[in-house]
C-alpha cells in the first residue's frame, strides 16, 4: 500500500460537535478511516453511533451548527476545508449519494430526466442533446425498461426498487469516484433488496466506483462488504475484513451485535413452551380481568374463512381489492406470524382483526364474535380484549402525555374499575413487566429511546389484559440490539400470559422467533401456512423460497456460497452444511 | 382534461342555485321595502300598496323567485328600481374598476410576499426573517381603512406623487389609470400579501427540510437554483390555496377601499343597493361575486394539477 494518495476517501481523525440548546453533542469523535480504491466498506452501528454524519462528511453535508476537527480528504483534498464552489463541484463529480428513502430523495413535482440533468447542467454540460443523451444512458444502465420514454415520468409513476434505481442513476451520472450509501436497500423489500445490492455491486465493478455502505443490516453486510467498520457512540470501535469480522470479532461489542442479529434458519430461542399453556392472567394483578376461563371447547383467538377486503379509493372508482379469500386460525395462546412483502395485505388482515377495516366477504371471528355486522357497543367490548402494537413507537404516543397516562388510557377508556389510583398501580406493573425502570411513569415519549418506546407501547397493549394481541411489525423500526431486547420480553410475556397473538413482520428471521405458525402473503393471497420450521426450512411455495432465498445471511461465507450456488430451492440447506 | 373542466363547470350549477335560494329568501325576508323607499315617507299606505303591486312585490315569494331566475337563466337579471338601467349593465359598469382593483392587489401581493417569504425562509432566524415576520404582523393587524388613509396622507397629501381618489381606467389611459389604482390596491392587498408571506415562508421551510433538497444538494445543485426552482414549484401549492380562498375576498372587501378612494365598484355599488332595497341589483351583483369566486377556484383546481402531477386529472 502506498498509502494516502491512492485512498479515494480518508477520514483523519474527524471529529464533529453539533451544538444544540440542550448542550453539545459529540457526534463522531476521532474516526480515522479509509476507504480503499474500488472496495465496498460498510459502517455499521446502532442509531446515534455517528455512521451516518461520518458518511457524510465526505460530501460536506453536515447539519447546521456542527463544529468539524480533523480532515476528510477527499482525493487529495479537504472537504472541510473546501470553498463553497470548490464543495459544489466536489457533491456529484467526485462523490455521490444514495439515500435510505427512495421516495422522498426524489423532488415530486419534476420529471427524473429534469432531475438527473440537474446534476449535469450543475457540474458545466450545457448542452441540452448530450445531457439527454447521458441522462437515457444512466438510466438504462441501472436497468428501467424504455428509458426514452420514462424521462418525463415523475417519481411517483415508478415501484420503490425503481425509484432507488433512478437514485442510483443519479449518483452515478458524473462517474464519481466514491459512492455513500445511506442505508440504501431498508426501505425495500427482500427481493428488491437484493436487485439492489447487485446493482451496488456492478456500480463498483463496471464504474469503477469505491462505495461506503451504511446500514445496520448484517445480512446486507455479509452479502455485499469487503471491509466493515463498526461504531459505537461516535468512536470507531473496530475495522477488519468482513470474513475476519464475522468469524472472529475483536471487540466486545461488535461480538454483543452479531449475537443480537436474528438469523434465519436459526430456531427459536427455546424449544417450544406449550403455547396452548393456560393463561394465567397477570399473576398478582390488582384489576386482573376474568380472563377465559373458557366454557366449553373455546372458539380459536382468530377465525378467517375466505375473507375478502376491499379499499375503496372515490367515488365510482373500482375497489381494489388488498386481500383476497384469505382463511386462517389463530388458536387461543398461540403465535402466528405473517409475512410478506409490502403491498401483500399483511397490515390489512391485522387491521381488520381489530374491527379498522371492514370485511367484504368472508367470515371473520375473532374471539369467538363475527365481526361482520357487529354493532359499534359489542366491538368496542370487543376490543378491549385485543392489544394493539404499531410500527413506529415515535408516532403512535400523544407527545402531550406522560408515559404512564399512555398505559393507563386503555384503563380509562374503558372504564376499568378501581379508579386512578388502582389504573397507576397496574402501570406501575405493566412497566415493571417490560423491564423499565417505575421512575419512567412520568417522562414523556420523547424523553425515551426508540426501543424504550416500543416497551411502553408493549405495556399499554397489554394493559386491559388481552386475550389477543395484534403486533404490526413491532420491532422494524428499531436497532438490532434494541430489537433483540424488544422480542425477548414479548416472547416472555406471551409465555407467561398467555395471550394468542398476530405478529406482523417482513423479517422472516424476526417471525421464526416467536412464531409457532407462519402464513407468508403475496398480493393479498395466503399462498402458504403451517408450522414455522416447516415453511422456513422446507419451503413449498416458489413464492416463500423466493422470499427466503432473498434475505442475506449474516454471515460472509454463507452468503457467498448462496449467492453462487443460486438455488433458491433450499438455501437453508447450505446454511446447515457450512454451520 | 377538457371533460374534467366540463364536469367542474357544470357542478357549479347546484352551488349557484343554492346561492340564489339564500340570497333571494335573506334579502325578500328581511324587513324594509323598495316601494316605501322609492316613494319616500311621505306617500300614502295606498300609493305605496299600488306601487308594490305595479312592482309584483305582492305576489307570493315562490312566484317571484321563479320569475327571477327564469330572467336569470335567460341572461336577464332584471332591471334596477334606482339606477334606469338594467342589472347586467350595472354590473357591467362597476365590475370593471374592482377586478382592476382586486388584481393590482393581488399582483401586489404576489410580488411582495412570495420572495420576501422565500428569503425568509432561507435566512431563518436573521435578521430579515425577523423584519419580514414584523411587517407581516402589521399587515394582518392594521385595517384596511386605515392603511388606505395613511397612504393617502402621505403619497397624496405630503409627497403629491399619487391622486387622492377617483378612478381612471387602465384600458383608457394607462399610466393615469395605474396611478389611481396602486394606492387602493396597495390598501386591499396588504392582509392578503401577509397572509401569503406567511404561507409562503412557511411552506419553503417545510420544503427545504424535505430529503429531497438535501439529495440535490448532494449533486452540487447550486444554493439559489436549490431554492428558487427546486424548492418553490414545491411550495407554491399552499400559495396557492390561500390566493384562490383571498380572491373571493378581495372582490366582496374591495367595498371599503372603493368607498374610501372614490371608486365606482361593485363594492359600492352593492352598498348603496342594499341602503335603497335594489333586489335586482343585491342579487345580480351577489351572484356574480359567486360566480366569479368559484370560477377562480376552479382555476386553482386546475392549476394544482400543473404544478403537483400527483393530483393530475385522470391518468396519464
Amino acid at each position: 500500500m502506498t498509502g494516502e494518495s491512492t485512498a479515494p476517501l480518508r477520514f483523519e481523525e474527524l471529529t464533529l460537535d453539533i451544538d444544540t440548546p440542550q448542550g453539545t453533542v459529540h457526534a463522531v469523535r476521532g474516526v480515522t478511516l479509509e476507504l480503499q480504491r474500488g472496495e465496498i466498506l460498510a459502517i455499521v452501528g446502532e442509531s446515534g453511533s455517528g455512521k451516518t454524519l461520518t458518511a457524510r462528511a465526505a460530501l460536506g453535508l453536515l447539519p447546521p451548527r456542527t463544529r468539524t476537527g480533523g480532515r476528510v480528504l477527499l482525493g487529495g483534498a479537504d472537504v472541510l476545508q473546501a470553498a463553497p464552489e470548490a464543495l459544489r463541484s466536489i457533491r456529484g463529480g467526485e462523490a455521490a449519494m444514495i439515500f435510505q428513502e427512495p421516495s422522498t430523495a426524489l423532488n415530486p413535482v419534476f420529471p427524473i430526466g429534469w432531475q438527473l440533468e440537474e446534476g449535469l447542467r450543475a457540474h458545466g454540460v450545457t448542452e441540452p442533446a448530450e445531457r439527454r443523451r447521458r441522462t437515457v444512458e444512466m438510466l438504462r444502465a441501472v436497468g428501467i425498461p424504455d428509458p426514452e420514454r420514462r424521462l418525463g415520468d415523475y417519481p411517483h409513476q415508478f415501484s420503490g426498487g425503481q425509484k432507488q434505481r433512478i437514485v442510483i442513476a443519479m449518483a452515478l451520472a458524473l462517474r464519481p469516484s466514491v459512492i455513500i450509501a445511506d442505508e440504501p436497500t431498508t426501505a425495500l423489500d427482500v427481493t428488491v433488496q437484493a436487485e439492489i445490492l447487485d446493482l451496488l455491486r456492478e456500480c463498483r465493478d463496471d464504474f469503477g466506483a469505491s462505495i461506503v455502505l451504511i446500514t445496520h443490516n448484517m445480512g446486507v453486510v455479509a452479502d455485499i462488504a469487503d471491509r466493515v467498520a463498526v461504531m459505537y457512540r461516535g468512536e470507531l470501535v473496530e475495522v477488519a475484513p468482513v470474513d475476519e469480522l464475522f468469524r472472529s470479532p475483536r471487540e466486545a461489542y461488535t461480538r454483543q451485535l452479531l449475537a443480537a442479529v436474528p438469523r434465519l434458519g436459526g430456531g427459536r430461542e427455546e424449544p417450544d413452551a406449550s403455547p396452548a399453556s393456560a393463561p394465567t392472567g397477570a399473576s398478582d394483578s390488582t384489576t386482573s380481568t376474568a380472563v377465559s376461563a373458557a366454557p366449553a371447547a373455546p372458539a380459536p383467538a382468530v377465525l378467517l374463512d375466505g375473507v375478502d377486503i376491499e379499499y375503496r379509493s372515490g367515488f365510482g372508482t373500482k375497489p381494489v381489492r388488498a386481500v383476497r379469500g384469505v382463511s386462517l386460525q389463530i388458536a387461543r395462546g398461540e403465535v402466528v406470524g405473517l409475512v410478506g412483502e409490502s403491498g401483500s395485505g399483511k397490515s390489512t388482515i391485522g387491521r381488520a382483526i381489530g374491527g379498522l377495516e371492514t370485511v367484504a366477504a368472508g367470515r371473520l371471528e375473532v374471539l369467538g364474535a363475527e365481526l361482520r355486522g357487529l354493532p359499534r357497543r359489542r366491538l368496542r367490548e370487543l376490543r378491549r380484549r385485543i392489544g394493539f402494537v404499531f410500527q413506529d413507537p415515535a408516532a403512535s404516543f400523544n407527545s402531550f402525555m406522560t408515559i404512564e397516562d399512555c398505559v393507563i388510557e386503555p384503563m380509562r377508556i374503558h372504564r376499568v374499575p378501581g379508579g386512578r389510583s388502582a389504573h397507576r398501580a397496574r402501570a406501575a406493573e405493566l412497566l415493571d413487566a417490560v423491564e423499565l425502570p417505575g421512575s419512567y411513569a412520568r417522562r414523556y415519549p420523547f424523553e425515551l429511546s426508540g426501543g424504550q418506546r416500543q416497551r411502553v407501547g408493549l405495556a399499554r397493549a397489554l394493559a386491559l389484559d388481552p386475550e389477543l394481541v395484534i403486533a404490526d411489525e413491532p420491532t422494524s423500526a428499531l436497532d438490532v440490539s434494541v430489537q433483540a431486547r424488544v422480542l425477548d420480553i414479548f416472547t416472555s410475556l406471551q409465555r407467561e400470559l398467555g395471550f394468542a397473538a398476530l405478529f406482523i413482520s417482513h423479517d422472516l428471521a424476526v417471525v421464526e422467533l416467536l412464531a409457532d405458525r407462519v402464513g407468508v402473503l403475496q398480493g393479498g393471497e395466503l399462498v402458504e401456512l403451517g408450522a414455522t420450521e416447516q415453511v422456513l426450512h422446507a419451503p413449498q411455495h416458489p413464492y416463500t423460497q423466493q422470499l427466503i432465498a432473498a434475505v442475506p445471511v449474516p454471515d460472509p461465507e454463507v452468503q457467498r456460497l448462496r449467492r453462487r450456488a443460486e438455488d433458491p430451492g433450499h438455501p437453508l440447506l447450505d446454511a446447515e452444511a457450512i454451520a | 382534461m377538457l371533460r374534467f373542466i366540463f364536469r367542474r363547470l357544470l357542478s357549479l350549477l347546484p352551488v349557484l342555485f343554492v346561492v340564489s335560494v339564500v340570497i333571494f329568501s335573506l334579502i325578500h325576508l328581511t324587513p324594509g321595502d323598495p316601494a316605501r323607499a322609492i316613494l319616500g315617507q311621505n306617500a300614502t299606505n295606498e300609493q305605496v300598496a299600488a306601487l308594490r303591486e305595479s312592482m309584483g312585490l305582492d305576489r307570493p315569494l315562490v312566484e317571484q323567485y321563479l320569475g327571477w331566475v327564469g330572467g336569470v337563466l335567460t341572461g336577464d337579471f332584471g332591471d334596477s328600481y334606482f339606477l334606469r338601467k338594467s342589472v347586467t349593465e350595472a354590473i357591467g359598469d362597476n365590475a370593471v374598476p374592482t377586478i382592476q382593483l382586486a388584481v393590482i392587489a393581488i399582483i401586489v401581493a404576489i410580488v411582495l410576499s412570495v420572495p420576501f417569504g422565500t428569503l425568509a425562509a432561507r435566512f431563518r432566524g436573521g435578521r430579515l426573517d425577523r423584519s419580514v415576520m414584523g411587517f407581516t404582523l402589521i399587515g394582518m393587524t392594521v385595517p384596511s381603512f386605515v392603511l388606505a388613509l395613511a397612504l393617502m396622507v402621505v403619497f397624496g397629501l405630503m409627497l403629491r406623487w399619487l391622486p387622492i381618489s377617483g378612478y381612471v381606467n387602465p384600458f383608457e389611459d394607462f399610466a393615469g389609470g395605474i396611478r389611481t389604482l396602486i394606492m387602493p390596491g396597495i390598501a386591499l392587498g396588504a392582509i392578503t400579501a401577509a397572509l401569503i408571506t406567511r404561507t409562503t415562508r412557511a411552506a419553503v421551510l417545510d420544503v427545504l427540510n424535505a430529503d429531497y433538497i438535501d439529495a440535490a444538494r448532494s449533486r452540487g445543485v447550486a444554493e439559489g437554483r436549490l431554492l428558487f426552482s427546486h424548492t418553490l414549484k414545491n411550495a407554491s401549492l399552499p400559495v396557492l390555496t390561500i390566493i384562490g380562498l383571498s380572491l373571493g375576498g378581495l372582490v366582496t372587501g374591495a367595498a371599503v377601499t372603493e368607498t374610501i378612494f372614490n371608486i365606482p365598484g361593485l363594492g359600492q355599488l352593492l352598498v348603496t343597493s342594499i341602503a335603497r332595497r335594489d333586489y335586482p341589483v343585491i342579487q345580480g351583483v351577489i351572484l356574480f361575486v359567486t360566480l366569479i369566486y368559484l370560477l377562480t377556484n376552479l382555476l386553482i383546481d386546475l392549476l394544482y394539477g400543473i404544478v403537483d402531477p400527483r393530483v393530475r386529472v385522470g391518468k396519464a
